[in-house]
């Protein structure tokens, strides 16, 4: 069976799943956690490299202690880690993606934003420099001289013309000038995303509170979420998938949302190869089919999904689920 | 960039420049209830969704997933414990309003169409009844043709000076195009 034929594969079983034992017994067996797909990839990547732990730790900017520990199993907790893990790597346009995707679970090298910008310009430039070094200076330089305060108009393309510009970019000083010309695009990386979110909250929990903030205090949001979503309404978050999947249930999405969501972030759709989101969307799934969110009830209790995703999660042994469960901050 | 809606109900077109405002209702026209676009078919509600933007990106939010409407061929539900579930409308999207289960351009239902290009000329109407080929050009000396066999109503033909819609017996066109076509026993139109 090939890759994508597993996924679907393994997508319409999660689909079919009618209990929470079903999917413990025949979905979760068969899928490889994050951590221990990781601890794999990080270990061949190092090897790949030809470099001690410690030459690639020096090359990452890290510790020799966080690359034993990465060999183990711990995923980076940030995306830019990943990124120096892959230009440490030497990683090509779509391995970096592969390496973001995949295995951190972030967002693709978009080219709107400007530290991808910079990273695709080092990947597509290759030479004899260290990769890391050169994105590291090249960033350095082009924020030292950065204007902050001047109004540019947001320039009209879209985002595969502008990758098609950046491509077409040589050279340090160029890519400087192409920066500094588009620099009003890249404070709309996820404008959709913010739109979206916020256009949500406004259209079903005005009636409801006079506020996000209201509801997240009602809910007992944890502080990084209502961070999160008062950084949203300042068109500043950096969206991270857990967060976003934290959202999601607390505001009640269905799994279409919640891809809605990951896609405008630039994130693949919900995995049905990871096991922690396997058992997110049978949480979803659950939720839509069996009613468990009565469509004609007149009576509003919006904590009920992250309840009812809370009691799953609880019952399973996965390595995500206690820092997860830790935001889902509903008395059951 | 200007984001039009474009509404064809019963042969009469309508075209909404969303950016004058920041919300739209949509619904029937009544007594009582007088919707920003407002729609005449029985299966249309009076309060069916509305067009609303959020720092410049336009949504569309149905308000009731009974309603039946449409977005380019798929049928609209609501989302959890009856939330509204809004969609993010792009260039080139269609909605069907009104009518059964399945989308279906006829007198019972609303065509509309969302547009970020505009043009200067008004609309017109070209008869096209019976025709399976319509062809597209710029009206300039080396104008490109787009030719499009697979006809619909609710067909859009674009063009770089223009656009046309077609809808069956007429096709609305906009802009400096030409619009030519072929029947079948080779009856020919040349607008």
């Amino acid at each position: 069976m090939d890759k994508s034929t597993e996924t679907k594969y393994i997508k319409e079983e999660i689909e079919k799943c009618e209990e929470l034992s079903d999917l413990k017994e025949r979905i979760l067996p068969m899928l490889k956690s994050q951590q221990e797909l990781w601890a794999e990839k990080i270990r061949q990547v190092i090897e790949e490299s030809g470099c001690s732990k410690t030459a690639f730790a020096k090359k990452c900017n890290v510790s020799r202690v966080a690359v034993d520990k990465w060999c183990k199993g711990a995923v980076p907790r940030n995306r830019e880690t990943f990124l120096r893990i892959g230009l440490a790597a030497g990683y090509e346009l779509a391995r970096m993606n592969q390496l973001l995707a995949r295995y951190g679970r972030y967002p693709e090298l978009y080219s709107k934003s400007l530290e991808d910008c910079v990273c695709i310009y080092v990947i597509s430039s290759p030479g004899d420099v260290d990769m890391v070094e050169s994105y590291d200076y090249i960033l350095e330089r082009i924020r030292t001289n950065m204007v902050e305060d001047e109004i540019m108009p947001v320039p009209d393309i879209c985002t595969a013309q502008f990758a098609e510009r950046l491509a077409q970019v040589h050279g340090e000083d160029a890519l400087a000038q192409f920066i500094y010309d588009n620099i009003a695009a890249f404070s709309t990386a996820y404008q959709k995303f913010y739109a979206y979110v916020k256009m949500y909250v406004t259209i079903n929990y005005q009636r409801y509170s006079s506020s996000i903030a209201n509801l997240a205090d009602g809910q007992g949001w944890s502080s990084s979420l209502k961070q999160c979503v008062s950084a949203i309404r300042q068109n500043k978050w950096y969206p991270t998938r857990n967060k976003i999947l934290s959202l999601g249930l607390h505001l009640s999405m269905d799994r279409e949302q919640i891809d809605e969501m990951l896609t405008l972030a630039h994130m693949e759709p919900l995995c049905a190869k990871n096991p922690f989101e396997s058992v997110i969307i049978f949480i979803l799934e659950d939720a839509s089919l069996n009613n468990i969110l009565d469509t004609d009830s007149e009576e509003f209790d919006p904590d009920e999904l992250c309840r009812y995703a809370k009691e799953v999660l609880s019952g399973l042994d996965l390595p995500e689920v206690d820092t997860f469960i830790s935001e889902l901050n509903i008395d059951m | 960039m200007k984001n039009n809606l474009i509404v064809i109900e019963n042969g009469q077109l309508n075209t909404y420049l969303l950016d004058t405002r920041v919300s739209w209702e949509v619904g029937r026209l009544s007594k009582d209830n007088t919707p920003d676009i407002a729609m005449h078919a029985t299966t249309v509600s009076r309060r069916q969704g509305k067009f609303q933007n959020m720092d410049g990106i336009w949504f569309y939010m149905d308000y009731n997933p009974t309603n039946r409407t449409f977005r380019n061929g798929r049928k609209l539900t609501g989302g959890l414990n009856g939330r509204v579930r809004p969609v993010m409308v792009s260039d080139g999207d269609s909605f069907m309003f009104g009518g059964g289960d399945k989308p279906m351009v006829c007198p019972g239902t609303v065509w509309a169409f969302f547009s970020e290009n505009s043009y200067d000329t008004p609309w017109r109407a070209v008869a096209t009844a019976g025709f399976d080929k319509l062809v597209v050009m710029d009206d300039e000396a080396g104008g490109r043709k787009y030719q499009y066999e697979d006809l619909h109503p609710g067909k859009v033909l674009a063009c770089q000076k223009g656009m046309a819609i077609y809808m069956g017996d007429i096709t609305y066109v906009t802009g400096k195009i030409k619009l030519m076509g072929a029947k079948r026993r080779g009856q020919k139109l040349s607008q």
